[in-house]
């Protein structure tokens, strides 16, 4: 498949933007996984029309003419946007996310819409309101979730390029399912303005890529100090996206922490495949340290009171009075609260809001909010205190392989484990990448997770591409 | 009453007087067309994100400086939920375990003179909510959100107040403070001023607080103190009639048509707010530097400056205070010092014409009493060229006329004049006129002489200064007057 270097390095050389856009959009209205949900087709040919003016009047674009995706989280002005909720259907976007907005102008061009799990609440994309997603590499199997249409739409070579959203994994989780790169940045790299907010202090926007590269170019569009996003970090973003000549070179001497515990409970594919990671990269001259972090093991009950207590407040604004879905059969206030809720609310979405609300009430508040923002501070020591010792840190991107349609849905908590490795980076706010790394037994793609300190966002691409460069 | 005693604590909502809202550009006017003041983050979109107005924060510091409160170099936002129509996200952001601003206090003055230190508890920063119109009869209403997002803050007092008049003079003295900083033009009318009383009574004497009730729907200062002076007698009444256990902690609207009150809610059904840290926005961190910076860009503060004009100028202490009322008015007053004019004259001037004519044309003082014009006015009455008299007379006249008071004066020939012959004429013709109230002084009825500088004066056309005239009148008439 072309790369979207391979596609703005020809459109920037004079081969029309329509050309790449044209090909995604077939491919996007012939799509079999569910994975793209609206094609903006109009629009898309009228951006590339503006590319091609734009690289005739002698400008150079780093995403010229590269057709690219955006989860239904993402606000397009002019476009539907539902974060696959029947509660927002129908809801037309008045303006663009800054992320999207510096793609576009980098010279990006947005086909279609990707399927997701209801407000980004998921590991399987089966909680959307538009139905579920297959793999692309196996149609009787969930993409992952929540960014499942993204990934998918990556995967299945719709696009080259497609942004996703990730608070526990939603980003690491469904790249590795489906064999592709996919980055969640240091919280704040990129401005969450135009994110429909699911955790706010967790979530964060990333792209998913057929390679490192592509992520890195995305990424070094996107990042930087945005004055409508507060927590959007005053970090210098120069040369972010800057990749070594020689990947596999620059691993040498490389300190790669892991925490050996990980291994534990990997199925047999997940856990071959992460031996040979090490033994690759200590061939390359990496260095492996062993290091731990002990309150890990506390992240996914931390994370479900963090960020069900935010969304619930988040989600408190789609109350059936400006805009969304208002119920037909209310007779007082509090019914069309009550009605236009529950009817346009998924079952998992009401389950975090019942659950965000509790942790949030009076009397409950100390033992469950408060608690884990103090457990939150300690996982973020853990993290500080592994990379004392080493550059990036090295596990797996989910226990397993993707699993079948249906597997888990009855059962919230097994569902909820599949985040085990990607929860932790949410919390302590580091970057997380999830790079393919060779299938199990079953030809299923493989995910390898780095992580890196906050704000090293240039040095986990790096060694993301060094190890694409050993799974070749 | 004498046995039982007030326990009051006054919530002071204050609009800041900014050009945009609390977390986003759009502006804050007042009174314009429904949901035109709005944008995405007031809509509260999905997507939208909250990001902190400086000059808000700049005005918030403000009003704590002038309060005499203690600004915390950090504090942070929270979100303060429940669902209602004018709260486009669900919740408010508001402060609410770690507000910007602690302590502080207001000095109010006494009915029966002296001084009363009303301690604050707390200043803290929020926005606003929009407004609900209710049309046909409450069958169904309509969302304006202009309002919704403008800056406030939340003014806190410590329980100290003891009776509806203190609460008066509290209110009173804060719109003085606020408005002489900048902070906000405090009209509850437009409600850029709202309070809330809390109000309980206890025996005197006794140490434990009663219960409160919270009074809201206050607006004006008179509301105030009349639903606090109402909510007080009812519940003497009932402790007296042995009910007191029908006191129960509630919120009541006070209805000013009706003068009195109505239970909203009591504290059973009391709301859980599930108050948390705003993750969108970060701590907000004020350094001690920029408190500092904005101190000393303060104008002196009105109870120094009526400490001052009382010192410096000899005022009494009501024309300190009349004169400090508001900044303009102080400005007004020592400009026209400045310009020469004696600290007596120009106050009493200020207080008398200034003031009445800004007024009646509802304008401000320099444009409806120019500030050239009253100095040399003053200067006139002050160097014995024009009568003050005359010079009261012909105020409005001359400051609707723009002319020059020397000029207007000579015009009509009212400059006083020093020709001490003709002096000795026209008394002795007013004399001539006045045997009965001559005869009367004569007599031994001294305050009759007034009425023969009178038409002495009126002779002369105003044009002699009356303590001339009524030394000429002592000396042709052989008495001391």
């Amino acid at each position: 498949m072309t790369t979207a270097l391979q596609i703005a390095s020809a459109v920037n050389a004079g081969t029309s933007a329509r050309v790449a856009v044209t090909a995604a959009l077939v491919k996007a209205k012939a799509d079999t996984t569910n994975a793209i949900i609206r094609v903006h087709e109009a629009r898309a040919l009228a951006a590339a029309d503006a590319v091609d003016a734009r690289i005739k009047a002698g400008e150079q674009l780093p995403l010229a003419g590269v057709p690219i995706a955006i989860k239904d989280n993402l606000n397009l002005q002019g476009v539907e946007v539902t974060a696959c909720s029947k509660i927002l259907k129908g809801y037309i976007a008045p303006y663009t996310a800054t992320a999207v907005e510096r793609l576009e102008a980098a010279g990006a061009i947005v086909v279609a819409t990707t399927n997701m799990d209801e407000f980004a609440m998921g590991s399987s994309n089966e909680n959307s309101a538009y139905g579920p997603v297959k793999n692309p590499v196996d149609p009787t199997r969930i993409p992952g979730g929540s960014s499942g249409g993204s990934a998918a739409a990556v995967a299945a070579g719709i696009v080259p390029l497609a942004l996703g959203s990730d608070t526990g994994g939603s980003i690491r989780q469904p790249a590795s399912l489906c064999g592709v790169v996919g980055l969640k940045p240091s919280y704040g790299t990129v401005s969450r303005y135009g994110l429909i907010a699911y955790g706010s202090s967790l979530d964060q926007i990333g792209p998913l890529s057929t390679t490192v590269a592509d992520t890195a170019v995305a990424l070094q569009v996107m990042a930087g100090k945005d004055p409508r996003d507060s927590t959007s970090a005053d970090r210098d973003a120069t040369g972010i996206g800057s990749l070594p000549a020689d990947a596999r070179a620059a691993l040498k001497g490389l300190r790669v922490g892991y925490v050996a515990a990980h291994e534990e409970g990997l199925a047999p594919g997940v856990r071959a495949r992460l031996t040979a990671a090490k033994e690759a990269l200590t061939a390359a001259g990496a260095v492996l340290v062993p290091v731990t972090l002990p309150h890990e093991r506390f992240a996914i009950a931390v994370y479900y009171i963090l960020a069900t207590g935010e969304a619930s407040s988040n989600l408190s604004r789609f109350d059936g009075i400006r805009y969304g879905h208002r119920t037909d059969s209310a007779t007082t206030l509090s019914e069309v609260y009550g009605k236009s809720r529950v009817e346009g609310f998924g079952a998992e979405v009401q389950r975090r809001i019942m659950l965000g609300t509790y942790v949030l009430s009076t009397g409950y508040y100390d033992a469950y909010y408060k608690k884990a923002q103090q457990v939150r501070r300690k996982i973020c020591d853990d993290y500080a205190n592994a990379f004392a010792s080493c550059d990036v840190l090295l596990g797996p991107a989910s226990p397993t392989t993707a699993f079948k349609v249906g597997e888990k849905t009855s059962d919230p908590l097994q569902m909820y484990l599949s985040d085990i490795f990607t929860i932790a980076t949410n919390l302590a706010g580091v970057p997380g990448i999830s790079v393919p790394f060779g299938t199990d037994e079953q030809g299923l793609p493989v995910g390898m997770q780095l992580q890196a300190p906050i704000g090293n966002d240039q040095r986990l691409l790096a060694a993301a591409a060094g190890i694409e460069a050993l799974a070749l | 009453m004498s046995e039982y005693e007030a326990v009051i604590g006054l919530e002071v909502h204050c609009q800041l007087a900014t050009r945009t809202k609390m977390f986003t550009g759009a502006t804050c006017d007042f009174g314009r067309e429904p949901n035109s003041q709005v944008d995405v983050v007031t809509l509260g979109l999905p997507g939208a994100l909250p990001v902190v107005n400086g000059q808000a924060v700049e005005l918030a510091v403000r009003a704590a400086l002038s309060l005499n409160g203690t600004v915390a170099e950090h504090s942070k936002f929270d979100r303060k939920h429940y669902f209602y129509p004018d709260l486009p996200k669900g919740y408010q952001i508001s402060q609410f375990d770690e507000p910007y601003c602690t302590g502080g206090s207001i000095t109010i003055e006494l009915e029966g003179g002296g001084t009363k230190v009303i301690r604050l508890t707390r200043i803290h920063m929020e926005e606003d909510a929009g407004k609900l119109i209710h049309q046909d009869g409450g069958k169904w209403s309509e969302v304006d959100l202009n309002r919704a997002g403008t800056p406030l803050i939340e003014i806190v007092s410590d329980p100290d107040l003891r009776s509806a008049q203190e609460a008066y003079a509290y209110l009173v003295e804060l719109k003085r403070s606020l408005k002489w900083v900048g902070v906000s033009d405090c009209e509850m009318q437009e409600g850029s001023l709202r309070c809330d009383a809390n109000v309980s009574i206890r025996p005197v004497g006794q140490a434990k607080f009663g219960t409160r009730c919270e009074i809201k729907n206050l607006n004006s200062f008179r509301a105030v103190e009349a639903a606090i002076e109402h909510e007080i007698r009812q519940q003497v009444a009932l402790h007296k009639a042995g009910r007191y256990h029908e006191v129960v902690q509630c919120t009541k609207l006070w209805d000013p048509d009706l003068k009195t009150t109505k239970v909203m809610r009591t504290k059973e059904n009391a709301a859980d707010y599930r108050y948390f840290p705003d993750p969108d926005l970060p701590a907000l961190v004020i350094p001690a530097a920029r408190v500092e910076a904005i101190r000393s860009a303060m104008p002196e503060l009105p109870q120094i400056r009526e400490a001052r004009f009382q010192s410096q100028y000899a005022l009494e202490r009501a024309a300190a205070k009349e004169l400090t009322a508001e900044s303009p008015i102080a400005d007004y007053f020592e400009a026209l010092i400045a310009a020469g004019c004696p600290a007596k004259l120009a106050a009493n001037w200020t207080r008398e014409e200034a003031i009445r004519l800004a007024n009646d044309q509802h304008k401000p003082l320099t444009v409806a009493a120019p500030l050239p014009i009253m100095a040399e006015l003053i200067l006139l009455v002050a160097n014995n060229k024009v009568a003050r008299v005359v010079a009261k007379a012909e105020c409005s006249e001359l400051f609707a006329s723009g002319q020059k008071p020397e000029a207007y004066f000579t015009a009509k020939d009212q400059i006083q004049v020093q020709d001490t012959a003709a002096l000795a004429a026209l008394v002795a013709q007013a004399i001539a006129q006045e045997a009965k109230v001559v005869e009367d002084i004569r007599s031994g009825k001294l305050s009759a002489a007034g009425r023969l500088v009178g038409v002495s004066m009126k002779l002369s056309g105003g044009k002699f200064n009356p303590n001339d005239v009524k030394a000429e009148l002592a000396k042709q008439l052989g008495v001391a007057l």
